[in-house]
């Protein structure tokens, strides 16, 4: 197949089994470099396409500019969205709790002597709701950014995932004052990271943002599992 | 008659001859006057002749008994707590007499005071008139350890003396007879252990105390030239408490919160249903929900549930939840309430105070206790219902037990007292009434709406009956009326808002809070909780704000920043709850006096050494807080 062809060929392979979307300039350099890479060889054309996968979930967005979601849309007032977008999540909060108490024990430092009080048989309000989680997402498309929001609980997502990590979102979602509204079934994580993210969007510092602090060295923190 | 009965284990030897010798005449020793009088009244009959003894707070009692099943005559007298203290040896206890390192090492004896003296002549002249000794102190372990120093205080005098221990929990004819009746043998392990901890609290309070005084009187003196700066190891992390829920007070940042509360009005009342997702800390993210359901304002009712609620009586009192609740409800501090709580035992009006049991033994007649209150104007009545339950009084029963000693509980009824002594009397019997009666119970009711996808709920209460709380002042339960509604049925709310609020820090603590984290890190026992406490204020390392809440003051602060930079965690509990952990072995005969001994001695020691070597550090937490400290030399830190 002619190199032409090679690249046509995993592009079509992108749309059409991952939904993925890319120009076909960075496409072409990717392929390239590839096969430089492994020595010139020319490699079968289903490594080749998972090569070129695993490139794409590891590249920043905005490095493409290539946008996939319809012009304007943090903008509308309320707007319905169908169809597949791949997407990049920059970072994440849960706005279910105060972010004090979360930086807390991501630092280690939450002291369990603060909920020790004299009140032994502690009085349980069944009807008082146990907050349910709601995260906060930043994403984007590489061009436009916008919020999304864990408007129903999504086992998919946690504060863990990676910064850069891309999202599949899927099938029809509403858009409100510039925030996506996510259901489980809108909701695919493809995986990957962006290494300058990662640093700057721990999740330590996304919670010294909320709060107005300095923000932190991360100190080897980062490499904490929560 | 012969004597025959069991034997103090240390009087090897001869126990076979002693346990011939004939008993005629008996000294009892309890551990405060008033529990010899009490003791004597009930023994006697009320027919004892009292006596004077060298000491004029300690009175003698005599009367004939049947002992042993034959009518011996008793002496029966007291002591006033502890009859010996644990000192260094002389050469060691002047402040400046050794670098304060030594205190660790340097031996230390017991010795008698001056206040004990008369005391202990009176038992010396009484026991060389008797045959044996019985221990009537406290039992706990410092009654323990209060009876072997009167049985070595006696031995000295009388070698060939019969030694036995009457275990009772409360001063009443039942109790006291059957202690009588099955006299044991003092237990030295339970003795040991207080041997222990004084010697362990006198070599650390005394070395750290010395070196820190003696230092920052230098450092600081304008602030600190006459203060005494005292170290205990209870103290400390106690004090560390304090400052820890301060800081975290300090530190704490608020933070604005959202949330969406829907409002019914149905027949002049109002409902209010609170957001199921309770509340969200981004202001766009609540009100896009907030729009959502603004647009279709419909409320559908989804579903409501009605079941049986009950509200639990409490459980059987035990020492730490009695200083808790009257430091809560009553607004008496813990000190004071045990002081209170001892003088109503001696007066036989209530059981052993210092417990930590909350569950009655099965062989326990609850029911003449029941009864003893009928004659009161206020819980007569109500005991008098206890007693007409099918079954009768129905404990509540918790889990803990320290096989010594039964919940607190009245053991008489009496309307005689005045003040404080009557409120905390009135506590403990309302909450042995409570605990032994039934729970409240109530029908709760959850109604939960649906607008727009999202859920609100809210709930009603009825009280069917009160039980307990008739009795139980101190437990409140409110009904709370809710209207009819019908699952499937829909309403437009009277209103549907968007509310804010913010997050507030926890509060400074309370003496409840307090003793609750000494009790769950094992800082001292129920019995010294309280005295700890009154130590850190009495130093004014911590002051009560108007509130009654726990404040640092700033040596306090500094003392304890001072500490944790030299990264010890001597103002945190780990290093004293071992301690503690280790003193419970030994009483139960489970680890070794001396190894426990040398194993906290050297623990201590090091953390001694390292203290000293980075004591700058300490200085310089202080004068965060003093002002600038003064040089101190290298040669001025060895003439310590
Ligand atoms: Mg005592």
């Amino acid at each position: 197949m002619n190199p032409q062809g090679v690249v046509r060929a995993a592009q079509a392979w992108l749309q059409s089994s991952m939904q993925v979307q890319v120009p076909f300039a960075w496409l072409e350099a990717c392929v390239e470099w590839l096969q430089q890479e492994g020595g010139g060889a020319s490699l079968p054309q289903h490594q080749l396409n998972q090569q070129v996968l695993d490139q794409w979930l590891l590249t920043d967005l905005r490095d493409l500019a290539h946008p996939v979601l319809p012009a304007r849309l943090s903008q509308a007032h309320k707007s319905e969205l169908i169809g597949s977008f791949c997407v990049q999540l920059d970072f994440v909060l849960d706005v279910s709790q105060p972010a004090y108490g979360q930086l807390q024990r991501w630092r280690g430092t939450d002291c369990i002597n603060e909920t020790v009080s004299a009140v032994t048989q502690a009085s349980q309000r069944p009807w008082e709701a146990k907050p349910t989680r709601m995260l906060l997402l930043q994403v984007t498309d590489g061009v436009q950014s916008l919020e999304a929001m864990e408007y129903q609980p999504i086992p998919a997502l946690s504060t863990t995932l990676r910064p850069g990590v891309k999202l599949l979102l899927q099938g029809q979602m509403t858009c409100r004052l510039g925030v996506l509204l996510l259901k489980p079934g809108n909701v695919k994580v493809l995986g990957g990271e962006v290494e300058e993210l990662v640093e700057r969007h721990c999740q330590g510092k996304v919670l010294c943002r909320a709060l107005g602090l300095p923000e932190e060295e991360p100190q080897g923190l980062a490499e904490r599992p929560e | 008659l012969n004597f025959a009965g069991p034997n103090c284990s240390d009087s090897a030897g001869p126990g076979d001859m002693i346990r011939r010798t004939q008993v005629k005449r008996v000294l009892c020793v309890a551990e405060k006057n008033d529990a010899a009088k009490g003791i004597a009244d009930i023994m006697s009959n009320g027919r004892m002749r009292r006596m004077e003894g060298l000491s004029v707070y300690n009175k003698l009692y005599e009367y004939e008994y049947n002992l042993f099943g034959q009518n011996v005559t008793v002496c029966m007298t007291s002591v006033s707590g502890h009859l010996l203290g644990m000192e260094f040896k002389a050469p060691f206890q002047k402040w400046h007499s050794c670098n304060p390192v030594q205190l660790f090492d340097a031996e230390v004896e017991k010795y008698c005071p001056e206040n004990s003296v008369q005391i202990k002549r009176t038992l010396e002249a009484e026991v060389r008139k008797c045959q044996a000794l019985v221990i009537w102190t406290d039992c706990d372990r410092e009654g323990e350890n209060i009876g072997f120093e009167v049985i070595d205080v006696c031995r000295a005098v009388k070698p060939v003396l019969q030694v036995f221990r009457a275990r009772f929990s409360e001063i009443t004819p039942n109790s006291i007879r059957r202690a009588c009746d099955t006299l044991t043998e003092p237990d030295i392990n339970v003795s040991d252990a207080v041997d222990v901890r004084q010697e362990l609290d006198l070599r650390i309070g005394a070395s750290f105390t010395r070196f820190q005084t003696l230092r920052l009187q230098k450092i600081f003196p304008a602030s600190l030239a006459n203060q005494l700066i005292s170290y205990g190891s209870c103290q400390f992390p106690t004090l560390g408490f304090v400052v820890e829920r301060f800081k975290s007070i300090q530190a704490f940042i608020p933070e604005t919160f959202y949330k969406i509360k829907v409002l019914h009005e149905v027949d002049e009342e109002c409902v209010e249903f609170s957001w199921k997702r309770n509340r969200l800390f981004n202001h766009t993210a609540c009100l896009v929900l907030y729009q959502i359901c603004m647009e279709d304002p419909i409320a559908t009712v989804i579903s409501v549930s009605s079941k049986p609620k009950s509200k639990w009586r409490p459980l059987p009192l035990d020492t730490v939840e009695m200083e808790k609740l009257a430091s809560r409800k009553l607004k008496i501090s813990a000190k004071e309430t045990m002081k209170i709580a001892e003088k109503l035992y001696t007066q036989g009006l209530i059981s052993y105070p210092r417990t930590e049991t909350n569950q009655f033994p099965k062989d326990l007649a609850l029911g003449p206790l029941v009864e003893h209150q009928i004659p009161s104007p206020q819980w007569g009545g109500f005991a008098r219902g206890v007693l007409e339950l099918p079954g009768g009084p129905n404990p509540r029963q918790g889990t803990k037990t320290d096989q010594a000693h039964p919940p607190i509980h009245p053991t008489k009824y009496t309307d005689a007292l005045q003040g404080n002594e009557q409120r905390l009397y009135e506590f403990i019997v309302r909450h042995f009434l409570a605990c032994v009666s039934q729970d409240a119970m109530g029908q709760e009711t959850v109604v939960d709406l649906d607008i727009a996808d999202e859920r609100f709920s809210a709930n009603g209460l009825m009280i069917i009956k009160r039980n307990y709380l008739d009795v139980y002042p101190y437990d409140r339960w409110s009904a709370k009326v809710i209207p009819v509604y019908e699952v499937g049925s829909q309403f437009q709310p009277s209103a549907i808002e968007m509310v804010d609020g913010q997050t507030s820090p926890p509060q400074l603590l309370t003496e409840a809070d307090l003793i609750s984290l000494m009790e769950k890190h094992g800082i001292g026992t129920d019995a010294t909780h309280a005295d700890h406490i009154e130590t850190i204020k009495s130093r004014m390392y911590v002051g009560l704000t108007a509130d009654q809440r726990f404040l640092p003051g700033e040596l306090g602060m500094g003392l304890v920043e001072g500490y944790n930079s030299m990264g010890y965690e001597m103002s945190k509990p780990a290093l004293r709850a071992e301690l503690e952990a280790d003193l419970k072995l030994v009483s139960e005969g489970r680890k070794d006096k001396q190894g426990v001994l040398l194993h906290h001695i050297n623990k201590y020691k090091a953390v001694f050494i390292e203290s000293v070597k980075k004591a700058k550090r300490l200085d310089e937490a202080l004068s965060a807080y003093l002002g600038a400290a003064q040089e101190f030399t290298e040669s001025e830190q060895q003439d310590l």
